[in-house]
């Protein structure tokens, strides 16, 4: 009897030391990649003017803060390769942690931001494509001001602008009902017709029934004049 | 035993843990922002073809973006530097600035440039050729400084700004708009610029690339008196058996499919309905299934019927400028407009009389919004900015079925099925048509394209 105790207990042990390996060995590979993406995104980060001395500071919120703000200069650089720049972002997007994902939604909805750094909080938002970071662009599209007569100003068309790049991130949320749902949702709490005008474009390309709002976009403003 | 599997099982756990907390302090490079500075011999440049009054900005500056020079040195930068492919004319670029032209042409058009904040609601104004960039401007996004830069450009060339008759700035005592796009105004030039950047840029960041798409498209919206990016309208009629609708769109009758089903014909903001109770039926304007299902429709404002399951007497979903209202009239004839930012209803005004009908139009008047008809045939407009109802003249005619307003024309459809068209001095039948039961306007996507 006691015998087939310690057979039961050998055979419990073999399997959390397997299990245990098997985390080990997983974690390990996810590091390796990590690392191999921080590298991926350092050598993006060269620019065609005289280059500075790479530092390299630990993941932490000061890093991401910085990255964000050199990345957000860069919107006002000119780019050899603009294709280098939407991988850059993507990388960007993969690694933001839900913290930082808090500390992108405060920059998108704050009006003291800069133009640029709100643009690109919307941009790595609409990258990030997780529940969180869909949840910070609705709350964004949903605490829109409408563009009057009242309120006009550069700054409010701004503000009509970024929201419609919002709808556009929500568009591109991978399980098309959550995203659906989402627009639906701010096709009800939304007044200004401009917006209304994309959320119901996006509803219809996330259904399938047309294409992307940008590619829409791009047919309206280079269609011939007739 | 057990006190064995347990440490076991926290032993594990805690290598879990750790390796987890290694990933999260990995190290993460990043580059220094100061490799974005712009050259002493650039930077003089600049400042001496634009006449640039560097003091105002807050001296030379080539390296901080804090100081407003830096950012204006940079602005033309971009516009020096930016690369265009292959261009041709199309709906918003046709040429008003010649595709590598814009440094040239700024210069050309600016006889100097200063920082100021005496005009605090604009963003910069020129006079006679002198730009001054008010507060507003420093703090615009970088593609946003550009377009004003170049919008500015187009005044010295005389083009100014008329008032608004449309758009969410109609009414504004401001003048701010331009008559079209083709006269190649302010708007249009700048609105041109972004155009190119979007369709046409070969070498700018793609988050300024995809903000210039959505300027050029929202700012057609807002700053024309005749937006050149149009809904087209279309209308929907039911035949007098109500079992077929007809959509005419660009000068053609096709035939669509109608939910058999009892209810008022109504435009919806992404095309009609049939509405009965708490239950809206969606007609497909673009092409016919095949299926003769009832479909629902879940889109448009009348879910919000579906979802509170009301029953009201009659609701109206129509656009005053840019913004949208979403209007309920009970049974009990109270009238409530929905709030969107709550996402509940506003509180209901009791109408002092019992409504027979609502209408998005009326004869006589050449456009569109919220007419409220009582049993006396007398005919109240709706505004829903102030809500209130205000008399006009005349009475509604039991012999008008329904008006629409469509392409600028009132379309009235006679209890006999026949169309009249008005104009302003006469009433025609509208010829070679079907006799129908009920008539709407509907709005139509330039994406979708309606299948014969």
């Amino acid at each position: 009897m006691k015998a087939r105790y310690w057979m039961i207990a050998l055979f419990l042990f073999l399997i959390v030391f397997g299990v245990e390996y098997d985390i080990a060995r997983r974690t390990q590979a996810k590091a390796v990649e990590a690392s191999q993406k921080t590298v991926q995104v350092a050598q993006v980060s060269a620019l065609p003017v005289t280059p500075a001395a790479e530092v390299t500071l630990p993941l932490k919120s000061a890093t991401f803060e910085q990255y964000f703000l050199v990345e957000s200069r860069q919107i006002a650089n000119l780019q050899a390769n603009p294709a280098e720049i939407e991988q850059r972002l993507d990388n960007l997007a993969e690694a933001i942690t839900p913290t930082d994902i808090q500390k992108l939604s405060k920059i998108m909805q704050d009006v003291n931001s800069g133009g640029d750094e709100r643009a690109l909080a919307v941009e790595i938002l609409s990258r990030k494509r997780t529940p969180e970071a869909l949840m910070a662009l609705e709350d964004f599209v949903k605490s829109h001001e409408t563009t009057t007569k009242e309120n006009w100003s550069r700054s409010q068309e701004f503000e009509s602008v970024m929201r419609a790049q919002a709808v556009e991130g929500i568009a591109a949320y991978p399980q098309k009902e959550t995203a659906l749902t989402s627009l639906n949702t701010l096709a009800k709490q939304v007044d200004e017709s401009f917006l209304l005008d994309r959320i119901a474009r996006s509803s219809e390309n996330v259904k399938g029934n047309v294409p992307s709002t940008q590619q829409q976009d791009d047919d309206a403003l280079r269609k011939l004049i007739e | 035993m057990k006190s064995f599997l347990l440490l076991n099982l926290v032993f594990s756990m805690l290598i879990t843990f750790t390796s987890q907390a290694q990933i999260s302090t990995s190290p993460m490079p990043y580059q220094d922002e100061k490799i974005a500075c712009l050259s002493e011999a650039i930077a003089n440049r600049y400042i001496s073809d634009f006449n640039i009054d560097v003091r105002s900005f807050g001296g030379k500056e080539l390296c901080n973006w804090q100081v407003d020079t830096k950012k204006l040195l940079n602005d033309i930068d971009i516009v020096n530097n930016g690369h265009f492919g292959i261009s041709g004319n199309n709906n918003l670029v046709r040429g008003f600035v010649g595709t590598n032209d814009y440094y040239n042409w700024m210069k050309e058009q600016t006889f100097g440039v200063a920082r100021g904040d005496d005009i605090p609601y604009a963003t910069a104004y020129n006079s006679g050729g002198y730009f001054t960039m008010q507060d507003g401007w420093s703090k615009l996004s970088t593609l946003g400084r550009v377009g004003v830069f170049i919008h500015e450009a187009r005044h010295t060339e005389g083009y100014s700004h008329i008032a608004c008759n449309q758009g969410p700035y109609q009414g504004s005592r401001l003048s701010g708009c331009d008559s079209n796009y083709a006269h190649g105004g302010s708007h249009a030039v700048e609105i041109e610029y972004y155009a190119r950047v979007a369709t046409e840029g070969t070498n700018f960041h793609p988050v300024y690339q995809k903000m210039a798409r959505l300027m050029a498209i929202a700012r057609s919206n807002f700053v024309f008196n005749s937006s050149p990016l149009k809904t087209r309208e279309g209308l929907i009629a039911l035949s007098m058996d109500r079992k077929q609708a007809f959509l005419y769109d660009n000068g053609t009758w096709v035939n669509r499919e109608v939910p058999i089903v009892d209810g008022k014909l109504k435009r919806t903001s992404f095309g009609a309905v049939l509405y009965k109770d708490t239950a809206a039926y969606a007609i497909e304007v673009y092409q016919n299934s095949g299926f003769s299902d009832l479909v629902l429709d879940t889109y448009s404002y009348f879910k919000i019927l579906l979802d509170k399951n009301q029953s009201v007497k009659d609701f109206a979903e129509f656009d005053v400028g840019t913004k949208r209202y979403v209007v309920q009239i009970t049974n009990d004839n109270k009238l409530a407009a929905y709030e969107f930012p709550s996402g509940n209803w506003g509180s209901a005004l009791k109408l002092p009389f019992d409504v027979v009908r609502i209408s998005s139009a009326i004869p006589g008047q050449a456009h569109s919004g919220l007419f409220i008809v009582n049993t006396k045939n007398e005919i109240f407009a709706y505004q829903p900015q102030t809500q209130r109802l205000v008399s006009q003249t005349g009475t509604w005619d039991n012999d008008n079925k329904s008006v629409v307003f469509f392409k600028g024309q009132n379309y009235i459809l006679k209890t006999n099925g026949q169309v009249y068209v008005q104009s302003a001095t006469d009433l025609q039948a509208w010829p070679n048509q079907n006799l129908f039961s009920d008539l709407v306007a509907v709005p139509l996507y330039d994406a979708f394209e309606v299948s014969k």
